[in-house]
């Protein structure tokens, strides 16, 4: 597998279950070794670089973060500092307007002292995306980030990461489960399929039912989208329902 | 939930210790006043409740460390197994009169069994890479835990009637501990203990996200379990070896600290070892005056502990929607 991903890019990762789109993502974040190959980020080796240097420079939010413990929104996004603090975990008043500002930015700020066990999934999600955003990363991984979200809040969500992708310049790699979401607000796409790439470029060009199928094992038809111009999946296929529905 | 000022919080936990040392000094079945501090039951009682200040800081702030780190709620610092190691080391130093260490055999011996116990646990839970799954270290550290538990229940069967109440007294825990240097060294491991686990109470707030957030936000997440199990261990083998098995004590007050003043790990810890010296300190002056008879700690850490601990659980309940 090759894929480059350029700086302030916005690239969506879309496959059936079980591709390895999570494995890649968690070699690419450094938690599994690779055994062979590299990820290179920002020209270094991510096996050879430090946790907190890589906390630095790289954000993860995962499709599911839950924990017991009732942190409250605000103390779950100062933990995005933690990279970046002393050896002695001390905050100071930068590190607090930073935190402030990533609660405001997720749109989360209202809920500062709830604690996150008392909150709604979407509610938690956008506590943890301002925990990435307090980390002050360049790139951003994010792990089907819509899986908990109903449709306005996955827009929104999603509108946000494209903001920021635009305005600061934040690569964001992201898996999908959504084609239409992936197609709307991606850049680019790429396809995993058995582990390895099945294909990458623009929307257009890679979601082809002729791919599709052969990836997804069902029939799709694409069709545009007559407001924006890209892609757009429709199920039209009676047969494949049938088939997997014997009534 | 409350968020005092550290400035107003840490005082005034210290003046509860401050308050529960005075009670307990008083109580008991001769009463005491300030100017019998230097007769032989005064300094008794001193080296008891400084004897229980330890112990219960070193017991809640293991438990503490075992939640986060297990990030489990029913992890307290007996869960991999310390306590029923400790146990058969202990009965066994008793039953075959072993005598080694002279005054020192049976908390060398109990505090050898703690650590073996829980390097074992260790040894079976740890993968091929070198990493601990929690789940692994807390399946395993129950299941050892149970077999070295029927081997205390073995020997406590086997014991000879004269060596029975000692090996029993040992299990139920007691403070009676007239050892000045057992307890300075025990006291030296505790406070040296926490100080590192308060200095490393961000990497536990990040590690009870889950390890993969915790290392997404640059944490040396293998390295950091290993500090902090072996922060635990060393302060319940401790505990263990002065005091015998005092049980409650690290379930409960952690989690009393954790639903009054919330989870941040910087702030837990310390209340932890405050609270827990006074409820210990508590619970002994209790376990002397109660009756005429003195009953073991163990007993009185859970007979006043648990509906305590419901009542915060139930107003806990209550308060969230």
């Amino acid at each position: 597998m090759d894929l480059g991903v350029a700086p302030g890019e916005f690239v969506g990762l879309i496959g059936p279950n079980g591709c390895g789109k999570t494995t890649l993502l968690r070699v690419i974040s450094g938690v599994i070794r690779p055994t062979v190959g590299e990820v290179l980020l920002e020209n270094q080796n991510v096996s050879r670089m430090s946790r907190r240097s890589l906390g630095r420079l790289l954000a993860v939010l995962l499709q599911d973060s839950a924990t017991d413990m009732a942190f409250t929104v605000g103390e779950v996004a100062a933990m995005g500092r933690w990279p970046h603090l002393s050896t002695f975990g001390v905050e100071t008043r930068r590190d607090r307007q930073i935190v402030r500002e990533a609660l405001d930015v997720a749109d989360i700020a209202h809920l500062a002292d709830k604690p996150i066990t008392a909150i709604s999934g979407g509610e938690r999600q956008r506590a943890f995306f301002a925990m990435c955003l307090a980390q002050q990363p360049r790139v951003l991984l994010l792990d089907e980030p819509l899986s908990h979200l109903d449709i306005g809040h996955q827009l929104s969500m999603l509108s946000l990461i494209r903001r920021l992708n635009r305005q600061l310049g934040l690569t964001v790699l992201a898996v999908f489960h959504d084609l239409n979401m992936a197609a709307e607000f991606c850049d680019r796409l790429a396809v995993l399929h058995e582990g390895r790439l099945a294909a990458v470029g623009d929307a257009a060009d890679v979601l082809k039912p002729q791919l599709l199928k052969q990836v997804y094992r069902t029939t799709l038809d694409v069709m545009v989208n007559p407001i924006t111009g890209r892609p757009q999946i429709v199920i039209s296929a009676r047969e494949t329902l049938v088939r997997h529905n014997p009534l | 939930m409350i968020k005092p000022k550290a400035s107003i919080l840490y005082p005034c936990l210290f003046a509860m210790l401050l308050m529960s040392a005075a009670i307990s000094l008083a109580l008991g079945p001769v009463a005491l006043s300030i100017d019998d501090l230097g007769s032989n039951i005064g300094q008794l009682r001193t080296a008891r409740i400084l004897t229980g200040m330890i112990i219960g800081a070193a017991l809640s702030v293991a438990g503490a460390i075992f939640q986060a780190l297990l990030r489990n709620p029913l992890a307290e610092p007996y869960v991999l197994g310390v306590s029923s190691g400790a146990g058969v080391a202990a009965a066994t130093s008793i039953i075959m009169n072993i005598a080694i260490f002279g005054a020192w055999t049976l908390p060398v011996m109990a505090f050898v069994g703690a650590i073996a116990a829980i390097l074992l646990v260790l040894a079976i839970a740890r993968s091929a890479g070198g990493a601990i799954p929690v789940q692994t270290l807390l399946l395993a550290g129950v299941v050892v835990g149970s077999v070295l538990g029927s081997g205390l229940m073995f020997l406590v069967n086997m014991s000879p009637n004269e060596k029975l109440p000692t090996v029993m007294w040992w299990l139920m825990g007691s403070l009676q501990l007239f050892n000045w240097s057992l307890l300075q060294v025990v006291a030296m491991v505790t406070l040296v203990s926490i100080g590192l686990s308060w200095f490393l109470g961000s990497s536990m707030n990040i590690l009870s996200m889950g390890e993969e957030p915790a290392a997404h936000l640059g944490l040396n997440v293998e390295r950091t379990k290993i500090i902090l199990l072996a922060l635990a261990s060393l302060m319940t083998g401790c505990a263990v070896a002065a005091c015998g098995l005092i049980g409650f004590v690290g379930l409960i007050v952690p989690h009393s600290v954790r639903s009054v003043l919330g989870p941040d790990h910087r702030r837990l810890i310390p209340s932890c070892a405050l609270c827990g010296a006074a409820f210990v300190v508590l619970a002994d002056s209790a376990a002397r005056s109660l009756f005429v008879q003195e009953i073991p700690i163990g007993a009185v850490t859970a007979f006043m502990g648990g509906p305590f601990f419901l009542l915060l659980l139930k107003r806990g309940r209550g308060a969230r929607p």
